[in-house]
């Protein structure tokens, strides 16, 4: 059952009472980089297994990824520091912290990314074969794009004072969003003129079937997720309260279930012929679904109330 | 000697003496507070008690936000225990934040050092405190680390009128707030999440 055991502290009203008071630090420019970053990384890793049949589609789907990493999510990140010229402090302790394993990672990916599209061009272009080295370095780029989609859960995960984060189903959530938003822009790309047909009709049924099975999961994952939630301590299930019910409802409903899940599954389905159109939507659809669901999870994100004893929390419990 | 705290919850009557001092010993800016006294009503009507939390940095012997630092601006001072944060490498992430189950990290605000009176300019306590922080950086409570080496003890602790506050050496086991913990039954703040904080509480 959802409850308030402590009222909920808004934001730009603090005051001195014990209560939920949410975290007021990691807003748009940071949602907007963790977004960039997983969707861009996911959509870089993607390319890497298209069958080399579609050699051209895989290098501007690469491409596309490796933009999106490289341009939005450094520039997010860059400006939401507070000391932006500073950042490369942030490289100094790969031991504990992973938000320094995360620079690192975006930095093997700008890097290794930007040579496996130099030496995939021929591959893709002039119908060379792949050499020994290139695929050497599109493995480096595919575990630095995979370490990239999945550092920011693991960042949030680790931080012990926000239960809405600390739970280990957030890393897999949202790797798998971002390799849905990969499917989805692979689709997309692939029928852009000049580039249709590089799939063939079974290949665009696969990966569509694919796109479908990762909606699935996701909605299996949110409902899990949401579950846990409402077992776990009260701040967990404030957060809970507050995406379901009272702050949030319109973007969970809405952005995360109506548009993000239920509508890029049922779409095909209903419209059954693959166009560019219908792609397109699906797309823009499944970037809002991503977008909010990390917007939610940053936003309704409250710390546990301060107490001092848990026979204070006990009390509060019957109480409510 | 390793600094240590313990807030006896009997003798807080929520004056926020603590607050003030605290304030004024370092010149926080505007809405910014390094130690503060929480209101928490607990019970139910006809039976409902209020209860005054002082909280501040617990200067942890596992803290999270030293754990979480990208930029190693956070570390613990080796002689004295208490976490502090080097403005100087601190690039503003705001990962300490969001990692303290306490919620004592503050982020200054680009702009949060324009004084109390916008648009007449610092008053000279400001003008004075102001250069000690930086804008875009993360700061908190040091534990009042230069009296305590001064051989005084901390300004919430000096500055409380009822003696709540105890201030002391935890490496001593004849120290008042050894003493205390282990009469008293002292408990640590959400002692579950694994920190070791150096701050107790007796009731």
């Amino acid at each position: 059952m959802l409850h308030r055991d402590v009222k909920y502290i808004e934001a730009d009203n603090p005051t001195f009472e014990v209560g939920y008071n949410p975290q007021t630090e990691w807003k748009w420019l940071i949602t907007l980089a963790f977004f960039c970053g997983e969707l861009g990384a996911g959509v870089f890793l993607v390319s890497l297994f298209i069958p080399a049949a579609a050699a051209k589609l895989a290098f501007f789907v690469a491409l596309l990824g490796w933009l999106i990493v490289a341009g939005p999510k450094n520039l997010f990140h860059f400006i939401y520091l507070g000391k932006p010229w500073r950042f490369w402090r942030g490289l100094s302790r790969p031991g504990s912290s992973w938000i320094t394993r995360g620079f690192y990672a975006t930095f093997a990916l700008c890097g290794f990314g930007f040579l496996h599209l130099v030496m995939f061009y021929d591959v893709a272009f002039n119908g060379a074969t792949p050499t020994p080295m290139g695929q050497a370095i599109m493995i480096l780029a595919g575990i630095s794009a995979f370490v990239v989609m999945i550092y920011d859960g693991i960042v949030m995960t680790y931080s012990p004072s926000i239960p809405l984060w600390n739970n280990s189903l957030i890393p897999v959530l949202r790797t798998s969003y971002a390799l849905m938003g990969g499917v989805t822009m692979t689709l997309l790309v692939s029928m852009l003129p000049g580039l249709a047909g590089q799939f063939t009709e079974e290949q665009l049924h696969l990966w569509s079937q694919i796109e479908r099975g990762l909606v699935v999961a996701n909605m299996l994952m949110i409902v899990i997720y949401v579950m846990t939630l409402t077992y776990q301590v009260t701040a967990a299930k404030e957060s809970a309260y507050l995406i379901i019910r009272d702050k949030y409802p319109a973007v969970f409903w809405f952005g995360v279930v109506a548009i993000g899940l239920i509508a890029i599954f049922l779409l095909p389905i209903l419209v059954q012929t693959e166009s560019l159109g219908l792609l397109l939507t699906v797309a823009v659809f499944e970037l809002i679904g991503d977008f909010c669901i990390l917007f939610l999870l940053l936003r309704a994100g409250v710390f546990s109330p301060l107490r001092t004893q848990p026979s204070i929390d006990v009390a509060l419990f019957s109480r409510a | 000697m390793i600094w240590g705290m313990v807030i006896d919850l009997k003798l807080c009557i929520g004056c926020q003496a603590c607050s003030l001092a605290c304030k004024t010993e370092y010149g926080l800016p505007r809405g910014m507070y390094w130690t503060k006294t929480l209101i928490d009503e607990v019970g139910v009507y006809p039976n409902v008690t209020r209860v005054y939390l002082p909280q501040l940095c617990n200067h942890c012997e596992e803290a999270p936000c030293e754990k979480t630092c990208p930029t190693g601006a956070s570390y613990t001072d080796e002689a004295t225990g208490v976490v502090l944060v080097d403005y100087t490498k601190c690039m503003g992430c705001r990962a300490c934040y969001v990692a303290c189950p306490y919620q004592n990290r503050h982020y200054l605000n680009r702009g949060a050092l324009k004084g109390y009176f916008p648009g007449k300019g610092l008053t000279p306590f400001e003008a004075q405190s102001y250069p000690h922080f930086t804008e875009g950086t993360v700061t908190k409570c040091v534990g009042c680390i230069e009296r305590v080496m001064g051989g005084l003890d901390p300004a919430c602790v000096t500055n409380c009128p009822t003696y709540a506050r105890k201030f002391g050496d935890l490496s001593d086991p004849n120290s008042e707030i050894r003493q205390l913990i282990r009469a008293r039954n002292a408990v640590q703040p959400m002692a579950e999440k694994g920190t070791e904080p150096k701050v107790y509480y007796i009731s």
